[in-house]
């Protein structure tokens, strides 16, 4: 068989390429699923570098988000605040988010925060409404109360049922990307207090049990994926800030499937001990998650010198 | 260019003229120069400035615009007013041309009626304010029905009469026409119709005002916006330098005790409007509650903009802020920038953060964590100055207010979960104040030396 330069070319490649896609294939194809860790921290770069490695670290975002599937990104976008104020999430990093899950495949990307302050400013301050649609994520609005829609808490004592919003619901994927601060109700906010941001009514919650309603409400739904922006941090006068006084540059990512997990390592980053934030104890007493630091896999790693 | 293209061309102005007054009554260009410079053509809200004596950096357009109808006639009126392309439009659709005219004495009395009130601190030209008028007509859905939505409803009617007279309002009512018009009566120049005239009537039959009689032209109630000029088929209506005739001295003490009559009842018309002052929260820039409510003509400019929705009027249209629908944004200054009279004063943002409108007060029999024994802090939370402070109360976080720090903006008022009173209420200054700043920055301690 007479064969041209140009057809060897064309086979070298495919068997080029074909070895590529073998050498990817992930070890769980063939049964052996390699132990993801349970926490990821990332530390020393910036939030975008530190999300890299993060989620390299964690599987890649494949392994969260599916070819198809229509993806929610629930940042903290509560305040009429800029990125140097760190009372929202970086910017950037809910675009690299957005960037990523669409890369893995997403049909579409969602991102929305029913916000304290007036909705349209805290999109514009934060730079996460012009981050997102640049990074190809759609903005949704969450100041009506017809984007949201009447669940039973299934378990929930203080919180039975809630009007929540319809993207958290009925997202095949939710990715939750809170910043950490301390916070003057909830002693902080990280993974789970964010997910307030999703409820239509939360001054339920503060009227009938701020840490009851914050630990019961993921029973709804976890997150499959937090990614907890910890790199400038509010340590005191919080949620809101007085000024950049309030903020420590600790230059540091938290990842995890597991909610708990991740906010009860927070509560090192802020200085605090996970007893010290009472909706950790009861969420992990409902099984949302899990408070051993000691039994987690925990993934370190250093960026930057 | 052809004179007819002016028919086209004046009602494109007119159009673009209503969509800016729509654009500055609901905060679109908000904060651009030329939003302010916009606002000061338009004579009443304007003119009321200079009354107050308030600096401001475009009265001098406003000056300018009072004095335009002495050079070239009313042009605000004919291309700019959004209210009078309005009435043309509507017009267009029907209307009956009569040549019927309101006395002019009587405009005069309504407008030093309003002229007589201003100078007794009380802004009646709200009443009969075109602009004032349009800005309530805008604002109708932000405020609760009362006061303002009957005036609005009223000056929508008055509007409305030009399907029966054309521009019944500008040339019976609006102040600042009538003041336009008696300037324009000692016009350096002014249309007229020469004896060239064929009587075809075109001109009578077209004119948006009805002004012409015969071949003379009724310059109380012409707003020189040239249609006759442009029509005239034999090119016989003229644009030049023209001598009134002499009205004779009946006329002159006709319309000289209409004026009189008007600045002797105007302060009367204040004090019988003015009084009864509710307990309310007002905009900061308001500087005091009295002084607000002297300067305000509710023309609801504001509480358009805002964006919370916080800022809207009583029944009475009174302007106020109503912690129920929402809170006095802290970086925003939406309501300062809008203001066309001044009751709103322009501080810089920086400034305005500080002014202190109220001062929050926590009722602790209510208070979720002082009767219940339960975390909630939703207050401090969105308290923006830190003026809401925890406190250890046991287990639970309880909140307690450092008044000098509080400005009064509300947030932890329409945050407070507690239903159907609040347990943390502001309580308005009546005077308003300046709130201390926490520290912050870095004043330090010690010394450096």
């Amino acid at each position: 068989m007479k064969s041209t330069r140009r057809e060897f070319l064309k086979q070298a490649l495919g068997v080029c390429a074909g070895a590529g896609l073998l050498s990817r294939l992930p070890e769980r194809a063939f049964g052996k699923e390699k132990p993801w860790p349970d926490l990821v921290a990332v530390k020393g770069a910036s939030p975008v570098q530190l999300f890299e490695a993060g989620i390299r670290a964690l599987g890649g975002m494949g392994r969260f988000v599916k070819k198809g599937q229509a993806v929610l990104v629930k940042p903290n976008i509560g305040w009429s605040k800029t990125p140097s104020e760190a009372a929202c999430t970086n910017p950037d990093l809910v675009a690299k988010v957005v960037a990523q899950a669409l890369r893995a495949g997403a049909k579409d990307v969602f991102v929305f925060d029913h916000s304290v302050n007036v909705e349209k400013e805290c999109y514009e301050r934060s730079g996460i409404e012009a981050a997102v649609r640049a990074a190809g994520g759609k903005m949704r609005s969450a100041e009506k109360e017809s984007s949201y829609r009447k669940v039973k808490i299934p378990g929930g004592k203080v919180l039975a049922e809630a009007l929540v919003h319809e993207l958290y619901l009925d997202c095949d994927v939710v990715i939750n990307v809170p910043i950490l601060k301390n916070h003057g109700g909830g002693r902080m906010t990280g993974c789970m207090k964010n997910l307030m941001g999703v409820v239509w009514d939360r001054r339920f919650y503060h009227r009938n049990g701020l840490m009851e309603c914050i630990a019961e409400f993921p029973l709804v739904r976890k997150p499959d994926l937090n990614i907890l922006d910890a790199y400038l941090v509010m340590t005191k006068n919080g949620p809101r800030g007085l000024s950049t006084e309030d903020l420590a540059l600790k230059k540091m990512q938290l990842l995890s499937a597991d909610l708990v997990l991740a906010d009860t390592a927070a509560t090192k980053v802020l200085d605090m001990e996970p007893g010290q934030v009472p909706y950790l104890k009861m969420a992990a007493d409902l099984k949302l998650g899990s408070m051993d630091m000691d039994k987690a896999k925990i993934e370190r790693v250093s960026l930057g010198s | 260019m052809n004179k007819r293209s002016l028919l086209w061309i004046r009602p494109l102005v007119q159009a673009l003229f209503l969509a800016l007054s729509l654009a500055v009554f609901f905060g679109l260009i908000q904060g651009r120069p030329w939003a302010a410079l916009y606002r000061s053509i338009h004579l009443f809200p304007s003119l009321s400035h200079l009354g107050w004596v308030s600096l401001w950096p475009f009265w001098g357009v406003t000056l300018l615009f009072l004095f335009l109808p002495l050079l070239a006639g009313r042009l605000y009126c004919s291309w700019l007013c959004p209210a009078g392309f309005l009435q043309d439009a509507l017009a267009r659709i029907r209307t009956r041309r009569t040549n019927a005219s309101t006395p002019f004495p009587l405009r005069v009395f309504l407008l030093f009626l309003c002229v007589g009130s201003l100078a007794f601190g009380y802004a009646a030209y709200e009443l009969l304010d075109h602009f004032t008028n349009l800005g309530r007509l805008y604002g109708i859905a932000s405020v609760p029905f009362g006061r303002d939505t009957a005036l609005a409803l009223l000056f929508l009617g008055c509007l409305g009469a030009a399907l029966r007279r054309p521009r019944w309002f500008c040339n019976t009512l609006c102040p600042t026409g009538t003041l336009s018009a008696a300037l324009q009566s000692r016009a350096a120049i002014r249309l007229s119709i020469s004896s060239s005239c064929g009587d075809c009537g075109l001109c009578r039959s077209l004119c948006p005002a009805d002004c012409i009689r015969g071949d003379s032209i009724d310059h109380t109630r012409c707003i020189h916006c040239f249609e006759c000029w442009a029509h005239c088929p034999k090119g016989a209506v003229r644009f030049r330098p023209d001598r009134p005739s002499p009205k004779g001295r009946a006329a002159f003490l006709k319309t000289a005790s209409g004026a009189v009559l008007g600045l002797a009842l105007g302060p009367a018309l204040a004090k019988k409007v003015l009084g009864g002052e509710p307990d309310a929260v007002i905009p900061p820039g308001g500087k005091s509650v009295e002084v607000f409510r002297e300067r305000c003509a509710s023309c609801l400019s504001c509480v358009s903009v805002c964006p919370t929705k916080v800022l809207t009027a009583d029944r009475r249209g009174n302007v106020l802020l109503d912690f129920s629908r929402g809170y006095c944004s802290f970086d925003c200054d939406a309501c300062l920038c809008s203001c066309p009279t001044g009751a709103i004063s322009r501080f810089p943002l920086e400034a305005k953060k500080r002014i202190k409108i109220g001062t929050s007060d926590i009722d602790r029999t209510l208070c979720i964590p002082y009767s219940k024994g339960r975390d909630c802090a939703a207050c401090h939370e969105v308290c923006p100055v830190g003026a809401v402070r925890l406190q250890k109360l046991g287990e639970v976080s309880a909140p307690i207010v450092d008044p000098e720090y509080c400005i009064g903006c509300g947030a932890c008022q329409f945050a407070c979960p507690v239903e159907p009173k609040k347990a943390i209420t502001v309580t308005p200054a009546k005077v308003h104040g300046v709130a201390f700043s926490r520290n912050i920055g870095s004043a330090g301690s010690g010394f450096p030396f």
